[in-house]
């Protein structure tokens, strides 16, 4: 028997107590077996083994797992912190990519190098980038003031405009980062998006043109249901207020109002109404009735009428301003973490 | 005449044989295809929307499974329990690319065993593990009574002697002696009970290199084995 045969022999027999042969092997392999002695042993060996391997017992996972598993995401989405154990695809076709990318960055690299070298020697001093369009400022804890201003150096026509800082505080923060994720990836927002992680909190930085944030909020509104308060943010431009606006419990259909509007100072304007209305606690406007019976009956207040909503309705733009970039600051906090 | 006649037959059954092979892999495609049920494909949909409690019940559903699969392969509870944990969170962060072309369970242990083997040829290279490879025969009536199972040709219940936590030592052993590419197809063969087909897709090889990896993975236990037990 040489050596090709008896590899084939053995293909048959693997195959056979596999159960993957043909009704035209499974009879070649009993031919065989029937005329040569020390197929038959093999054979009978290798199905005892395999039985034997068969029947072992299934151990459990420890009982934990699943909440392990939970703590794990949680702690991941939280710090943000990279996997304990990394995937590297095995396989040919990926060691080959591999050595293509790393012969491709030894040849480039030097000459990328090289290349921003002599641009940094031939390059006029006077045209140097002088910074990042100014007229976004952040504060120190990613506040976002409202102001409008060229977004780039190359679109001067492009106004940037703030939404401010939205913060959800919420005890389901992987379901509400999620959303988030979810809505960033539905509205092709991947490239105008960038996040941040803390121990207690992830923040997430959108800019993008007002069409997109508009879509984008509306496809946020979910995250409302799974989050505990609320709070929109905007730094005021009115010198004699230091303070921020701040607008509690702000609603979906509140924010999609501000982010209709394509003008700074009426969304100043829209968001110290909402500000005001938010704050408003309808006990304080419950009226007692007595009634000639003597008992007593509360009449639900009249909620007051904003401006913005009737008499400018009109002035409002209707169709999203494709030359209006806004930026939005999403801040979720996990309750629990508090 | 007859030699050219005899060698036409066996290229014609040869190549019967190859369709049949493709028409079954094919078939077997359709019905991995086939196989995630309605339960479970709204089990995904509501992981991919976020849902916790679908991703629990996900993890309970394969977690035995995977973990004991895991744990043929690396030998060690503590590291089968940490990259089972690992797998599903891979698993839940990466839910939302999951697109069904193959079944779910197919798509969870190729993850994990991608994850399994990285691991364990990590390990392999590091200093402190025992170059000595002997293996620790507690009791030779164990060794003998397994030796005996192997040669003979009486009827016996193979789940009686994998009961003994001896003998059970003496194949787990055994069977970490092999390197990280032979006994991943074992277990996913003998234990798990995995198809050629499914193997090939987890591990991400041909179907060939499935089944000579399984005969050559076998063939080397059994001398493993052999050398053991004398």
């Amino acid at each position: 028997m040489n050596e090709q045969e008896r590899e084939q022999i053995e293909q048959l027999i693997h195959g056979f107590l596999d159960g993957e042969l043909t009704q035209r092997q499974r009879t070649e392999l009993k031919r065989l077996a029937q005329h040569n002695p020390s197929v038959k042993k093999q054979l009978h060996s290798l199905y005892r083994q395999k039985e034997l391997f068969s029947a072992l017992p299934v151990e459990k996972a420890p009982k934990d797992l699943a909440e392990e598993v939970r703590r794990k995401l949680e702690r991941r989405m939280i710090l943000d912190t990279e996997p304990a154990v990394r995937i590297h695809p095995l396989g040919r076709s990926y060691l080959l990519y591999r050595r293509i990318a790393a012969a491709a960055a030894m040849l480039f690299l030097p000459l990328g190098i090289l290349a921003i070298l002599v641009i940094q020697i031939i390059k006029p001093v006077d045209e140097m980038p002088v910074g990042s369009p100014s007229a976004v400022v952040e504060s120190p804890d990613l506040s976002i003031r409202t102001a409008s201003g060229p977004a780039a150096a190359g679109s001067e026509q492009t106004k940037v405009l703030s939404m401010g800082r939205l913060t959800l505080v919420t005890d389901q923060p992987i379901v509400v980062n999620e959303l988030i994720k979810n809505g960033v990836l539905s509205n092709h927002l991947l490239s105008e998006a960038s996040s941040q992680r803390t121990e207690s909190s992830a923040v997430y930085r959108i800019q993008c043109r007002q069409r997109k944030m508009l879509s984008l909020l509306k496809s946020l509104e979910p995250a409302w249901q799974n989050s505990s308060k609320q709070r929109l943010a905007i730094i005021s431009e009115d010198p004699a207020s230091a303070e921020p606006i701040m607008i509690e419990g702000i609603r979906p259909e509140q924010l999609i109002s501000l982010a209709e509007e394509s003008n700074p100072a009426r969304i100043q304007m829209i968001a110290a109404h909402m500000q005001r209305l938010n704050r408003i606690n309808p006990e304080d406007y419950q009226i007692r009735v007595e009634k000639e019976g003597g008992r007593g009956s509360v009449l639900e207040p009249v909620k007051p009428r904003i401006a913005w909503t009737e008499e400018n309705k009109e002035r409002r733009t209707t169709e999203p301003n494709n030359e209006v970039q806004m930026v939005l600051v999403i801040e979720i906090r996990n309750q629990t973490a508090q | 005449m007859l030699l050219w006649a005899s060698f036409v037959t066996i290229e014609v059954l040869k190549w019967t044989d190859k369709q049949i092979e493709t028409t079954d892999n094919t078939l077997q495609e359709s019905i991995d295809n086939t196989t995630i049920n309605v339960d479970e494909q709204d089990l995904i949909r509501r992981c991919q929307r976020g849902d916790q409690k679908a991703m629990e019940i996900l993890i309970v559903r394969y977690q035995d499974r995977l973990y004991n699969t895991i744990l043929k392969i690396c030998s060690n509870p503590e590291d089968a329990a940490e990259l089972t944990q690992e797998t599903f969170v891979k698993v839940i962060e990466k839910i939302t690319t999951f697109k069904g072309k193959s079944t779910f369970y197919t798509w969870l242990f190729r993850i994990g065993m991608n994850l399994t083997l990285t691991f364990c040829k990590r390990r392999r290279r590091l200093p402190v593990q025992s170059l000595d490879g002997s293996l620790n025969v507690q009791a030779d009536t164990a060794a003998s009574r397994l030796s005996a199972y192997l040669t003979s040709r009486e009827k016996l219940d193979p789940a009686d002697l994998a009961q003994d936590r001896e003998i059970r030592q003496i194949l787990l052993q055994t069977l970490e002696r092999l390197d990280e590419d032979h006994r991943a197809v074992l277990v996913l063969r003998d234990i798990e009970g995995m198809n050629y087909h499914q193997i090939a897709q987890i591990l991400e090889v041909e179907l060939g290199t499935v089944k000579s990896r399984i005969s050559r993975a076998r063939a080397n236990l059994k001398e493993l084995l052999e050398t053991v037990l004398a």
